[in-house]
């Protein structure tokens, strides 16, 4: 009896209603994909937040993110500008947990996407923020597109200029280039 | 007869070796590769029902759990569940009839259709705490008042919206009077994804 292997997640499926003598390794096959395809990860990671000049230094992050399949995550991440921040120069930058798939450009004068929304916090003036995106600088690493007169990187002094317990909170979801 | 559970999912791997001394012996299939596919298949379905759409009816509550009389206002909610218990959620608000929006200056507070995992991530508004999980639309009277805002958990099973700045807008949490003074004809859409219970 001859089999056929299902295009997407590869399950072995005999071509006829006859018992077929290797089932149970085609079935152990079949549960490996299944199960490979289906599991869920969650992990906590530690963003690190970053600027091209000089690194903002006393804040706290952290991160969490699920897997929803193979090259599938979301992600959740807040930033608390701790006492005695220092706002560092330069836009400012997040690491991600998971690498993001080549097909995610990278945000340029000409190109760009946005896969998250964030939201930032004024302390001193207990104001929340411009509306503001998610877009990659590279497959690692994130900066903030935020809405202030005209479009402009989250950086030291954008949208306003970042002081102790100040807050910065996004979501996204993106594909990954490796299915883990 | 031996079996190996995958390591997530738990599904059942006959050893093939067995089964094929079984088949040899027995004209009739074996009967232990029933009980398996059966098991197998449950698991599978078992997690295959979280893919479901599901329907609910947004409501909007007062900060005591009193929920706001929206009269002939038509609300629709969707949510999913998908693995690793998480839920993406959309609903929207078409204000009609002679809806009651309240006084409360504390904001409006919208029931989440399945609960936060408290246990997780997700924390909830504070003085250093509270991370945005969904984003919102608000349709006023006029195109100018028109705002978007972003969802932000404030207890396991509400959350509130927090309108942006820009273009010159002030922010607030949403309530009876802001970002306009909410009446029949305005609209309000929102989404949010979080790891539910």
């Amino acid at each position: 009896m001859g089999t056929t292997v299902t295009p997407n997640l590869g399950l072995i499926k005999p071509d006829g209603l006859e018992p077929i003598p290797n089932w149970p390794a085609q079935w152990g096959s079949n549960a490996d994909a299944l199960d490979n395809v289906l599991k869920v990860r969650k992990a906590t990671y530690t963003p690190a937040l970053t600027a091209v000049t000089t690194n903002p230094t006393n804040f706290t992050a952290s991160g969490y993110f699920v897997r929803l399949w193979p090259n599938l995550v979301l992600v959740w991440v807040n930033i608390f500008m701790e006492s005695g921040y220092t706002r560092g120069s330069g836009n400012y930058e997040i690491s991600l947990p998971v690498a993001l798939h080549s097909a995610i450009p990278i945000v340029t004068s000409t190109s760009g996407v946005a896969f998250g929304k964030a939201w930032l916090f004024d302390n001193s003036a207990q104001e929340n923020s411009q509306t503001t995106v998610v877009t990659a600088i590279a497959s690692n690493r994130v900066r903030l597109w935020t809405e202030s007169g005209e479009a402009n990187f989250v950086d030291e002094d954008t949208p306003f200029l970042w002081s102790q317990f100040d807050r910065l909170t996004f979501f996204m979801q993106y594909p990954t280039e490796a299915a883990w | 007869m031996t079996v190996t559970p995958t390591p997530n999912l738990g599904l059942l791997k006959p050893d093939a070796t067995e089964v094929a001394r079984q088949w040899s012996s027995d004209t009739e299939e074996p009967p232990v590769l029933d009980e398996l596919a059966e098991t197998n298949l449950k698991l599978i379905d078992d997690f295959a029902k979280t893919q479901t759409w599901f329907t609910w009816t947004p409501t909007i509550e007062e900060q005591n759990g009193t929920a706001l009389n929206l009269d002939d206002t038509v609300a629709t909610g969707r949510y999913r569940r998908l693995p690793g218990n998480l839920v993406m959620v959309w609903g929207k608000f078409d204000f009609a009839g002679s809806p009651s929006f309240g006084t409360s200056s504390l904001g409006f507070y919208f029931p989440l259709p399945v609960a936060i995992d408290t246990a997780g991530f997700h924390d909830f508004q504070g003085s250093t705490s509270g991370i945005v999980m969904g984003e919102a639309a608000m349709f006023g009277p006029t195109v100018a008042t028109a705002q978007t805002g972003i969802v932000k958990p404030l207890e396991a099973s509400r959350f509130r919206i927090h309108t942006e700045k820009f273009s010159g807008k002030t922010v607030y949490y949403i309530r009876h009077n802001q970002p306009f003074t909410w009446a029949a004809g305005n609209r309000l859409a929102f989404r949010a994804i979080y790891v539910g219970v």
